[in-house]
């Protein structure tokens, strides 16, 4: 009976773990519990202190160091007399740049002879043979070298320590852009690397007045990022805005260049993304020399530009490497393709349901031959192979390996004549779908690729509900919201609408040596 | 402050003003009383956008000397501030009649010719719904969409112009003149209002385009290719149908391009030219909307435009609406609105015009005097 | 709640209470592609349609790509609510290319009643042909099916097609007619295309008919065809066909005001065609020298020049300049160039007066004078008093045909 009382019990199972209903107090109508106040911000740590004996237990217990085995702290007596401790990670810092140029310079006896006050400056000077090194007393400093890979060294009776770049974590190496892939041009990535990004930005910018300056990005995880930009030419004001945005990021995380842009655009409902997301440096150093601001962040092999245009998001660098006329007709297919990708379906649709006069025969008796066992109603049809096109793309890219591929062969040809001969859909349908999900495929930057099927969704919509009328109307509302939407400043479809100076036309290809003036619509400084 | 007027460029201004003025002369003419005496229309549109460019120069140039930067401070410049705000209702009046007219109108066209079973309510709703959304982007939204859209509207213009080509002959355009001068410059007369409510709404938003400078030459420049566009589209509408026949129809320019006789897919394009013209309408009305509420925030000084736009799109869909019920005063208003509103609108501001030149040159006269004994004492001394 | 939440749902709201606007899916539709009328027995008419039903793509394609339909009724309006009561589909009428009206039935003016209806409402285009088939407009209707093509829109172009090629039937369209039959005398009056329907030998071929064989012989019993100059002699003449298509033209019927006051014959229509302006190419047969029958190509030059002189006997007089093409020069090779465009004009020019007269007679201004007395006004108060249809039954024409001579008739073939 027990037993099968205990079977019938509905009790809660104690050994289950519960995290989430043990809040205190009424959830919300919506769900979630009501904001918790936020707690006062934390004092300042005070700076490090003179005794070698404080610091390391300091470092020890901020680091856990009992538990946190990887923090390495390691004594050593500087110039043979003088006690020093060298704190690092284990993985992050190198430990041959530890080894050879730091313990091994500071264990020569008499190395420290001529220090007299200032242990700390004339070991930097005299002694580590780092190429980077610095000194610094502030405890948070300290501790984010420690973090970023970073050595400290701590000396006896020096409230300063030195600190000096030894990262030599693992990280990929320059590889080729997955996903901006091009015939003719460089080949080279960013990697999750800052400084490896910055290198390659400054092998192609070699000017002094590219900048790069290193911030924290604002979040918890203590993660850098850099501000790329020209000095002699940027405008200060949008850089003072860059700037200003980064500095109101205050968030739990921060884990790749994604974040940044969410945290900093104006208008987060707007589907196409307001900055320039690109994995290829000579794209990224293209912008920073028209005057734009570049984020690269620690961690993400991607830069995000700003300010950014409709234009900017359609063209790819390989549209620079080709010859004018070859660009030319690159981008009209591009532009092409992407008209079909967010109209087509819909203006399809329009026309069969509400203006059937506007069809010519030919075309209108196909359709209706292919539609005559199909059940689903004409909107339905467009709306569920829109949807099938969809998971098929998704499972195409998620699928490792090669059977995403074929994943792609199996779902375009087998599934879409499956589905006809099962009279699901129609041939017709079937063939506008595809029509306009190759035209996606056109746009270069895959965020305005994901926006164009919101576009298309809402006009499909639209034409279901009132053909040629919601359909030209939907697209009157998409443009001008486009239209009136910015990217730090910039309007979105400049130098179209508004018509700014621009000596290269916003579609075709401009010649090249007509690319001497900076883009107007960044209001450069001066003429470079 | 939030009047989302911003800044915008010369071509985009000049793109909104046109299309308003364009749309508003091409489509929304009373072809009973058009071309009830003939069919001069094509000289009279001609003669009424010279008299608005007329009187929209004198108020420039009044402006201009009175170094008023908006339409309302030249009113109360001129008028003083009571008689300013009640002329700046009515021109704020006179721009929602703008935006009815043309909501009506083309709901009506919509109804007849492409939904016939689906009420007014229902396209009118969808209209509003889209002036709506477009208006709240604001003057700087709503100028860069129609600077966007603009290539395909002149398209749509001009490829029904085109299309219908075939059938075009001189002889259908007889008499030319119409019923006589008379007649034809009373219709100009009453045609005025096709074209100056458009140009003097860009005397309302000078802040949203860099200055007076540019807002005068903007309507200008509207104003001339309007009644360029409006006269060679009746040219070719009377080319195409005699007066009898326009007389009857309330939309000729659809009209035009449902005659095409080929066995290609021309024929059916003329669906698709209406929408082209629809989304250049509802570009107009937001532009009519915007300024109507503009002009309204500057007399009653409030700083957020929002509820007006709101209030100015319901009211403007509820007496389009009304419009097509047949409701009594509403239609006589209208009828009076089409006769004599050209005066209502051209005569105070050119009234305006007289007083603030005069005071202007005035006051001129009086700093020159006041300066020149200045120069007296100079040279005694 | 957020203010965008507030703003959203306000727009959704809107949106719903716009509705959605009627529609179906095409495959729900009977498009009707030629819409023939005919006076009924027993009310005022008789309407037949031709319905596109398939593609012509399946497998028993033959005589399934268009339906036929018909109905008597008081109005058109109550026709189209019969025949989608008995349907399976509802009718739409945006697709109709021709309207085709039986002789009998212009003749009692059904056609003004039909079409003083706002068309707009049905959705019938504009450009919508006329034909006035010189048979029962159902037989027309149903004739126009063929095997050859499945594609009755198509089939029905190439009639308007084949007027413009050879001159021989002219092409009206429902803004034309409304142009010129409505808008008062000064556009000149309707010249239809005359359509003839010559029914097939039912021995030759056993998957054709499509027209049962009692429903063929009312039109066959209808008089021959006799134009207002006596000619007898029209298009298409007995041509053999099979496999449907049993619908062709024949020249053409002028009309006074809305009615058909009489027919043409193909050269007939070919002469008025000329002086009209619609005219590009054609072909005459005339006597040349000893030659009884000789083919000439013509090819209008230019826009005929037209003056007309109004008053108490109004006159005009007709410049007319063509190129002709002798297409056997070696029957005229004995003539010199100056005797054969002599020749040929001449005989355009008696033509042309023959033809003139015959259409003054039945008051038809199908040579548009009209068009050219209304430009004389300077007002609409002095055009509209002016009886401009009285001032026609007493005007006298002049023609004067200029003929160049293309291809050299003296010159030998080596040459």
């Amino acid at each position: 009976m027990g037993k099968l009382a205990d079977l019938l019990r509905f009790d809660h199972n104690e050994e289950e773990f519960e995290l989430l209903e043990t809040e205190q107090g009424e959830p919300g109508f919506f769900g979630g519990y009501p904001e918790e106040k936020k707690a006062k911000a934390a004092k300042p740590p005070p700076p490090a202190s003179s005794s070698l004996k404080i610091n390391e237990s300091r470092l020890k217990a901020d680091f856990y160091a009992e538990i946190n085995t990887d923090v390495l702290f390691r004594r050593f007596l500087l110039g043979g007399r003088i006690e020093a401790l060298v704190v690092c990670i284990n993985g992050m810092a190198s430990g041959q740049q530890i080894n050879d140029f730091i313990l091994r310079q500071g264990m020569r006896p008499g190395c420290m002879d001529g220090a007299k006050d200032e242990l700390a400056l004339y070991a930097i000077e005299h002694v580590f043979a780092q190429q980077e090194a610095k000194l610094s007393g502030d405890w948070g400093e300290i501790k984010t070298a420690i973090l970023q890979g970073q050595s400290i060294v701590m000396i006896e009776g020096e409230n300063q320590a030195v600190i000096m770049d030894t990262r030599g974590f693992e990280h990929r190496g320059v590889g080729t852009a997955e996903n901006e892939k091009v015939v003719r041009g460089p080949q080279e990535s960013f990697n999750e690397s800052i400084r490896t990004n910055v290198t390659l930005l400054r092998r192609i910018i070699q000017t002094e007045d590219f900048v790069c300056e290193f911030q924290k990005a604002g979040a918890k995880n203590n993660i850098s990022l850099v501000v790329a930009y020209r000095a002699g030419i940027v405008n200060q004001s949008l850089l003072d805005e860059v700037k200003k945005r980064l500095s109101k990021v205050d968030t739990r995380m921060i884990i790749g260049e994604g974040t940044i842009e969410q945290l900093t655009e104006r208008h987060s409902i707007f589907p196409l993304p307001q900055v320039l997301c690109t994995e290829r440096p000579d794209r990224t150093a293209a912008h920073i020399m028209q005057g734009h601001v570049a984020v690269l962040v620690e961690g993400s092999p991607a830069a995000n530009v700003m300010p950014v245009t409709l234009f900017t998001l359609m063209s790819t660098s390989e549209d620079a490497y080709m010859r004018r006329p070859l660009g030319m007709i690159l981008r009209v297919v591009r532009y092409l393709g992407a008209i079909i990708s967010i109209l087509l379906p819909g203006y399809f649709l329009a026309t069969c349901l509400h203006h059937p006069g506007m069809l010519s025969t030919e075309v209108l008796t196909t359709i209706i031959a292919s539609r005559q066992m199909v059940f689903l109603p004409f909107g339905a049809e467009v709306l569920f192979l829109l949807w099938v096109f969809q998971l098929l793309r998704e499972a195409g890219i998620r699928v490792p390996g090669s059977a995403g591929q074929a994943i792609g062969i199996i779902g375009g040809l087998i599934l879409g004549q499956a589905a006809v001969s099962a009279n699901m859909v129609s041939t017709v349908v079937l063939i506008v779908v595809a029509l306009s999900g190759l035209g996606t495929f056109t746009i270069p930057d895959y965020s305005t690729q994901i926006s164009a099927g919101y576009f298309r969704l809402g006009l499909v919509f639209a034409a279901w509900l009132s053909g040629l009328l919601g359909f030209a109307l939907g697209v009157l509302i998409i443009g001008g919201w486009i239209a009136s939407q910015k990217s730090y400043g910039v309007p979105f479809l400049a130098p179209v609408s508004p018509k700014t100076y621009t000596d290269r036309p916003g579609i075709l290809r401009g010649r090249v040596t007509s690319h001497s003036r900076a883009t107007d619509y960044t209001n450069t400084r001066e003429d470079v | 402050m939030n009047l989302k007027q911003g800044r915008i460029g010369y071509q985009e201004a000049l793109s909104v003003v046109t299309i308003a003025s364009v749309v508003s002369a091409v489509f929304t003419t009373d072809s009973e009383k058009l071309y009830a005496k003939g069919n001069s229309a094509w000289l009279s549109m001609l003669i009424s956008a010279f008299i608005a460019l007329i009187v929209f120069e004198l108020v420039v140039y009044a402006m201009r000397v009175s170094k008023t930067q908006s339409l309302y401070a030249f009113l109360c410049y001129g008028l003083g501030k009571q008689l300013a705000a009640a002329v700046a209702l009515l021109v704020s009046g006179m721009l929602l009649c703008c935006a009815v007219s043309l909501l009506a109108r083309f709901t009506l066209m919509v109804g007849r010719f492409v939904f016939p079973q689906a009420g007014e309510k229902t396209i009118l709703l969808y209209f509003m719904l889209a002036v709506l959304v477009l208006v709240y982007l604001g003057w700087e939204g709503v100028a860069r969409t129609a600077r966007l859209f603009l290539w395909l509207l002149v398209a749509a213009l001009v490829g029904a112009l085109a299309l219908a080509s075939y059938g075009y002959e001189l002889h259908r355009l007889a008499p030319f003149l119409g019923d006589g001068f008379s007649s034809m410059l009373q219709n100009a007369a009453s045609e005025v209002l096709l074209f100056l409510p458009a140009m003097v709404g860009m005397l309302i938003v000078t802040r949203g385009v860099h200055g007076m400078k540019t807002a005068g030459r903007t309507g200008y420049m509207a104003g001339l290719i309007g009644g360029i566009i409006a006269a060679l589209c009746q040219f070719c509408v009377g080319m195409t149908y005699s007066y009898q026949d326009l007389a009857q129809m309330h939309s000729p320019m659809f009209r035009l391009t449902m005659g095409f006789k080929s066995a290609g897919y021309f024929p059916r394009l003329d669906t698709l030219l209406l929408f082209g013209w629809v989304m250049s309408a509802v570009l107009a009305a937001c532009y009519y909307v915007y300024t109507a509420s503009l002009m309204y925030a500057n007399v009653f000084a409030q700083e957020d435009i929002r509820p007006n736009l709101a209030a100015f799109t319901a009211l403007a869909g509820g007496l389009a609406l009304l419009s097509h019920s047949g409701v009594a005063w509403l239609k006589a208003a209208l009828d009076f609105i089409g006769r004599q509103g050209y005066a209502l609108l051209a005569a105070p501001l050119v009234l305006c015009a007289a007083l603030t030149i005069f005071r202007a040159k005035t006051a001129d006269k009086n700093d020159k005097n006041k300066s020149e004994p200045s120069k007296e004492e100079e040279k005694e001394a | 709640m957020s203010k965008r939440f507030w703003a959203l749902a306000f727009f959704a709201l809107l949106l719903c209470s716009a509705g959605c606007i009627e529609n179906k899916s095409p495959d729900e539709y009977g498009y009707a592609l030629v819409i023939g009328i005919d006076e009924g027995e027993e009310k005022p008419y008789y309407i037949s349609m031709l319905l596109q039903r398939g593609n012509g793509n399946t497998e028993n394609s033959q005589g399934e790509v268009c339906a036929y339909a018909a109905v008597e009724c008081a109005n058109f309006f109550e026709g189209i609510d019969l025949l989608e009561s008995t349907l399976p589909y509802s009718l739409n009428l945006s697709r109709a290319t021709a309207l085709i009206i039986s002789e009998q039935a212009a003749r009692a003016g059904l056609l003004e009643d039909f079409l003083s209806v706002s068309l707009s409402t049905l959705q019938i285009r504009y450009y919508a042909n006329l034909v006035v088939a010189h048979s029962r407009a159902d037989d027309y209707v149903r004739g126009l099916q063929s095997e050859m093509n499945p594609n009755v829109a198509k089939l029905q172009y190439t009639f308007v097609e084949y007027g413009e090629i050879t001159g021989l039937a002219p092409s009206v369209t429902l803004a034309e007619f409304y142009d010129r039959a409505w808008s008062g005398a000064g556009s000149g009056d309707v010249m239809m295309p005359l359509g003839a329907f010559t029914p097939q030998d039912e021995s030759e071929d056993e998957q054709q008919p499509t027209i049962p064989k009692e429903e063929k012989q009312k039109s066959q019993q209808q008089e021959p065809a006799v134009d207002i100059l006596g000619d007898s002699m029209f298009l298409p003449g007995s041509i053999n066909k099979e496999g449907g298509l049993e619908s062709g033209m024949m020249g053409s019927a002028i009309f006074y005001d809305r009615h058909v006051v009489g027919l043409l014959n193909g050269p007939h229509t070919l002469l008025v065609m000329m002086a009209n302006g619609q005219f590009e190419h054609g072909r005459i047969q005339l006597a040349i020298g000893d030659e009884q029958s000789v083919s000439v190509s013509l090819t209008a030059r230019k826009a005929p020049r037209v003056k007309l002189e109004l008053g108490e006997k109004s006159s005009a007089h007709f410049a007319i300049s063509l190129s002709a093409l002798v297409e056997r020069p070696e029957a005229v090779a004995h003539l010199s160039e100056q005797e054969v465009e002599d020749y040929i004009s001449a005989y355009l020019e008696r033509e042309l007066l023959r033809v003139y007269e015959a259409c003054k007679q039945q008051k038809s201004d199908v040579f548009a004078l009209g068009k050219h007395a209304v430009v004389q006004f300077e007002s609409v108060e002095q055009w509209e008093a002016y009886d401009w249809k009285s001032a026609y039954e007493n005007t006298s024409v002049s023609f004067s045909v200029d003929v160049a001579l293309e291809y050299n008739p003296t010159r030998s073939r080596l040459e």
